[in-house]
Parts: C-alpha cells; structure tokens; sequence
C-alpha cells in the first residue's frame, strides 16, 4: 500500500456546496442515457470501472480539514446499482466518507448522478458519454478508434481549478444586482421527494420556432417558462419580478479542459408591470438580458467575484467550521433572489458507430425551486422539470403552450410513483 | 402510446392518468418502458426503536422526579437519575453520528466521557476521580483499541494517524496535570503518559511521512 493519498482542493464554486447541501436539497443531479435495449448490469459494471480509470477524481471522498474541505483518493470501487429509490437523493454526508456520484440502471436507462461538489454539468457529461462510450463498444463489440472527443484529456487538465486560472486580481469587480424575486409557493412533496415530468420533443420543430420570434432556443423556452409562471401569479404579486437564472458554462468564453465546476450564472429578470407582459414583451426582454449579460467582461466580472472571496487572506485562515455558518447563510441569502432556473447543457454528440444504440440523453437536478434542464440528442430533445412542489400547473402550462404551437411532446414522470403512495396513504 | 386529450401530449410508460392534468387518457400503452422504479416505501423498524427508547428514558426521568415530588424526604435524588440519562443520551447522540468512522468515534467518545465525567465530579463536591481514573484510562484504552482497529479492519495509516495523534496529546496533557498536582493517584496518569510517549514516537518514527502528509492536508488554506 502506498504511503500517501492523493489529495486535491475544491475548485472555487464547489465550495459552497458541501455547507448547503440538505436533505431537502441534496446538490445532486442526474444524466441519463436511454438506450435501445434493457440495460446489462455486468458491462455495464466493466464499462464503469474502466471509466473510472480514466478520471480518477471521480475516486475521491469529501474531507474536512481545518480551514476548508478537500478531495482525498479513496479505493473504494464504484458499484452499478439498479435503481430502486426517488431520484436525487443525498450522496454526501460529513460522516460516512462515500464516493461522490453513483450508477444507477433501470431496465433502458443508465443513470449517472454526481454530486455538484465534484462537477458540473459539461464536467460530468464528459464522464456518461465516456462510460456509455465502453459500454456500447463492449456490448456490441464495436471497434474503440474513433472515442468520445475530449477523452484525450490529461488527468492535471481534467482536474484544474479553471476559476484559479482566470482569476485576475488587478480587475475591478462589477456590482451584482440584488433582487427580491417572486416565489412560487405551494405544498411540497412528502419526504423531500423530487417531482420529475420530462418532456421530449423535436428540436428541430422547437429551434425553427424560436427562430420565428428571430430568438435563440434557450431565450425562447425561457420567454416561454416566464410566461408560463406569470398565469400562475396572483394579481397583487405582479409587481415583483420573475427572475430565472441560467447557469452559463464558462468553458465557452474561456478555454479550460477542466471536468470539474467551472459555470457561472447570470440572470433573467422580469418585471411585468414595467417591461410589459405579452410574450414578445417578455422575450425581448430575454434577449436583452442574454445580450448584456452574456459578454467576457461580465463573466469575468463573476470569476473574480467569487474568487476575491476565497482568496482574501482573511478569510482564509477562519476554520472551516466557522466557515460553514456563513456559508449556509449567504446559500439562503442567494436562494430568495430567484423564482426558477433554466439550464441548457446544448446538444450532445457520440460517436456514429454508438449513435444508433441511443434513443436519448436527459438532465435534471435535484433543487428547491422549479428548475428546467434540458439537452439533446440528434433530434430529440429532452426537457425535464425538477420541482419539490406538489403542483403540476406550471409544468402544465409550459407544455401546452408547446403543443398549441404544433409541436409534439411524449411526457414522462415520477409523479405516478409518487401520487400513487399519497393516494394509497389517504384511503387508508 | 397514451394521449392526453385536454393537454394534447403523448404519455410514455403505462400511466394512469395525465401527470399534468390529472385527466384520463385515451388510446392504448405501447411498449415504451416507464422510466422510474415504484418506489418501495422505507422500514422504519430503526426509527420507531429510537422513538421507544427516547420516550422509555423520558418517561423513567419524569416517573423518577413525580416520586420524589411526592416524596421529597431523601433529598432531591431524581435530579441524578435526570441528568444521568441525559448524559447518557448526548454521548449516545454522539457515538451514533459519528458511527460511520471508528478512529474518529472512539477520539470523541474520550472526548465527551472525559468532559461529562469532569462536569458530574466537579458537580458533586470534587474527589477528583475523573481526573485520577477516567482520564487517563480512556486514554490509554482508546490508543490501544485505535490500533486494534486499524489492524482488523485494514485502515489505511491515514485513515487513522491524525485521531490516534491527537490522542497521544491529549495523553501527554496527563503528565501536566501530574506536575500541576491535580491527579492524586499517580499510576493511571503515569502508565498512560508513557504509552502515549511510546505511541507517538512509533508514529513518528515510522508513519512520519503519512502524519506529515495528513498534517499539510488538513491544515491547507
């Protein structure tokens, strides 16, 4: 055995996740992969541990030191699961060191979920399409030649603080807005159960839409989810603001092969009483706000934001559990400034000789708020909905405004699983 | 597939009704998978163990304190049978939470028995006998049960050093109370100072490189 564990910190943003993360919100998300066949446990077992190999961050359990948490090599070997619990659930916990993601099967479908402490979306994606990437070429004994792009990635790449890189302290640090945005309130789930409705459509038919109303797909759906929760207002809470946020994937602007966080947000802010409420009101108010918001300088403004903090020196030598007080804190703080998130994780590409054996890829996380994700493959794209709350209005709204425009949606979700306990529990 | 007539939406999987509407669906399930598992509702054997215990333990206290409501002649006794199960209880809570890791569990074990052991000597007039006996044997008891667990479980060094460490210091601190002149009988302190020395300079000698590692990881900022 060797003498020393590898060890490495936590990049900049995954810092806040381990003191916020709750049973309620677990910080968890999950990708999907639906193949054109059950799923084969074995290979699929083979097929992890080689892609574990391969990015051995994914290795690692969550410690605590004095002043701040870190990543230590564990060989704890992942198992393949099948799936038998609600989606989301807690992965983390401070006493019981485990790995920090899990591969969960059920009948057609590969589900990957990670904890966000490790990565982010594109970050953990890079670790579905390389595992699903083995698992096919196993299963169909498929020539491996031409893999998963990216896969060539060092390991000292993949696990790069990119928010380190780009931090420059000289820069002066743009104001952030503060806002207090509208909640959407309403019963929640028992037992912090995560209410699931994924929607699968054309993207074609969705992106010529958008391209009607001469809009982006992501600024469309999101003048659309705008719309969508404004019906549900109560006429005296109009005069706050929607406000949605968007996580942007910063690997766009700033070149960084890191597999680990490396996102930042900006937000979409609707006040229907000044910006009006028709939906071209609403969506070119989006666009605006993607326009603005969506420039290096801003972005950059958002690196050194969050890294001025991690990096003065006098917050660094106050012990982590001092720290984690705070930390909580500025988490709930942060939460009251927004009404829902939109997520775009963009198309996703595999190889052709694979692409056959997949039917789709699917995203969603695990929050406190209704959050949409959504990604595609090929032609189909899939939006999912994650919300604790009870109400299906807003998902139901949002996809007839779909299906009124001509567009066809297959539906699927969690809520039977979850209705139907309720239901058996009040005939009891 | 299922159709939703009032949403006009195709419905995957067999479900009963619409998940947006909650409206019945029309056509028949094709063979398209549901996606999500029924969820099998949890055992709550531990829970409701817990729960039996915690209100067994609350319903001696307050049984003990009604008696001696009733019957106040032999002093206020009730009040140690309260804070003895209360005790009892926060070491409980302790040793439960921090379960999942052993080196780290029996380090807080010494920890609180210590303190709570210190708080009810010093509560009942000090004789000193936390100081003198409870100390310095839990000590010693726990570095020698550390190792034992690191062998039988095959712990890696590093899983265990910085709790085993931090122990042999707390054993040294012994040796100062010696020298203050708060312990009374010597041999239990004496006996677990010097394991403590000899634990120590094991690790040091031997495990120095992995401590030193453990202690940059710990401490980075």
């Amino acid at each position: 055995m060797r003498n020393n564990k590898e060890w490495s910190r936590l990049d900049n943003v995954a810092k806040i996740f381990p003191p916020t993360s709750t049973k309620r919100d677990t910080k968890v998300f999950r990708f999907i992969c639906e193949l054109s066949e059950p799923v084969d446990a074995d290979v699929l077992q083979q097929a992890l541990n080689r892609t574990v190999q391969q990015f051995p961050l994914y290795r690692s359990i969550l410690k605590k030191g004095l002043f701040w948490y870190y990543f230590e090599e564990s060989s704890i070997s992942p198992k393949v699961m099948e799936e038998a619990d609600p989606p989301c659930l807690p992965i983390y916990d401070a006493d019981r060191h485990g790995l920090l993601f899990r591969v969960l099967y059920y009948k057609t479908r590969i589900n990957l979920e990670v904890y966000h402490a490790l990565a982010d979306g594109t970050g953990a994606l890079q670790f579905l399409r390389t595992l699903v990437f083995y698992y096919l070429t196993t299963k169909h004994s498929i020539d491996e030649q031409h893999g998963v792009e990216d896969a060539d990635t060092s390991t000292e790449e993949k696990r790069l603080d990119a928010f380190y890189q780009y931090y420059d302290k000289g820069q002066k640090i743009p104001n952030e807005r503060k806002y207090k945005a509208y909640r959407i309130r309403g019963k929640h789930f028992d037992d912090n159960f995560l209410g699931i409705t994924e929607g699968f459509f054309s993207a074609k038919a969705v992106l010529d839409k958008a391209h009607e109303h001469e809009a982006t797909m992501s600024e469309f759906l999101i003048a659309l989810f705008i719309c969508s929760i404004y019906e549900g207002m109560a006429v005296r809470e109009r005069s706050r603001p929607v406000v949605i946020t968007v996580p942007v994937d910063l690997r766009r602007l700033f070149p960084a092969r890191t597999v680990c966080n490396f996102f930042g947000v900006i937000h979409v802010a609707h006040y229907f009483k000044k910006d009006g409420d028709s939906f071209c009101d609403i969506l070119n108010n989006v666009k605006r706000s993607f326009r603005e918001q969506l420039t290096e300088e801003n972005l950059l403004g958002f690196i050194n934001r969050y890294s001025v903090i991690e990096n003065n020196m006098f917050i660094k030598p106050i012990p982590l559990q001092l720290k984690i007080p705070c930390l909580k804190l500025a988490g709930w703080w942060a939460e009251r400034e927004d009404t829902a998130a939109f997520s775009n994780l963009g198309r996703i590409s595999m190889p052709p000789k694979i692409s056959p054996h997949i039917v789709l890829f699917d995203v969603f996380v695990s929050t406190k708020r209704p959050q949409i994700c959504l990604c595609s493959f090929e032609d189909t794209l899939a939006l999912s909905f994650s919300s604790p709350l009870a109400s299906t209005d807003l998902q139901r709204r949002f996809f007839r405004k779909l299906t009124t425009m001509g567009i066809k949606v297959e539906i699927v979700s969690n809520l039977e699983q979850i209705l139907g306990k309720e239901t058996t529990y009040v005939t009891l | 597939m299922l159709h939703c007539n009032s949403c006009d939406v195709y419905l995957r999987g067999s479900p009963t009704q619409c998940p947006l509407c909650q409206c019945s669906l029309s056509g028949k399930p094709d063979d398209t998978e549901g996606a999500f598992p029924n969820i099998l509702s949890r055992q709550a054997s531990s829970r409701l163990l817990l729960a039996w215990i915690a209100f067994g333990s609350i319903s001696a206290a307050v049984i003990c304190f009604t008696v001696n409501l009733i019957l106040p002649a032999g002093g206020w006794w009730s009040l140690f049978v309260v804070t003895g199960i209360g005790s009892l209880w926060i070491d409980f809570a302790i040793m439960v939470r921090k379960r999942k890791n052993l080196p780290k569990s029996i380090l807080w074990q010494v920890a609180t028995i210590s303190l709570i052991a210190y708080l009810w000597d010093t509560f009942t007039g000090f004789h000193g006998w936390s100081l003198d006996y409870v100390l310095p044997i839990l000590c010693t008891c726990s570095m020698i049960a550390m190792a034992v667990v690191a062998r039988i479980r095959w712990l890696h060094i590093q899983d265990y050093i910085l709790y085993l460490v931090l122990d042999c210091i707390l054993g040294i601190v012994s040796l100062v109370l010696i020298i203050m002149g708060s312990v009374r009988i010597v041999i239990p302190s004496a006996i677990c100072f010097g394991v403590s020395v000899i634990f120590l300079a094991f690790l040091i000698f031997f495990e120095g490189k992995a401590l030193w590692a453990e202690i940059q990881r710990r401490l980075h900022m």
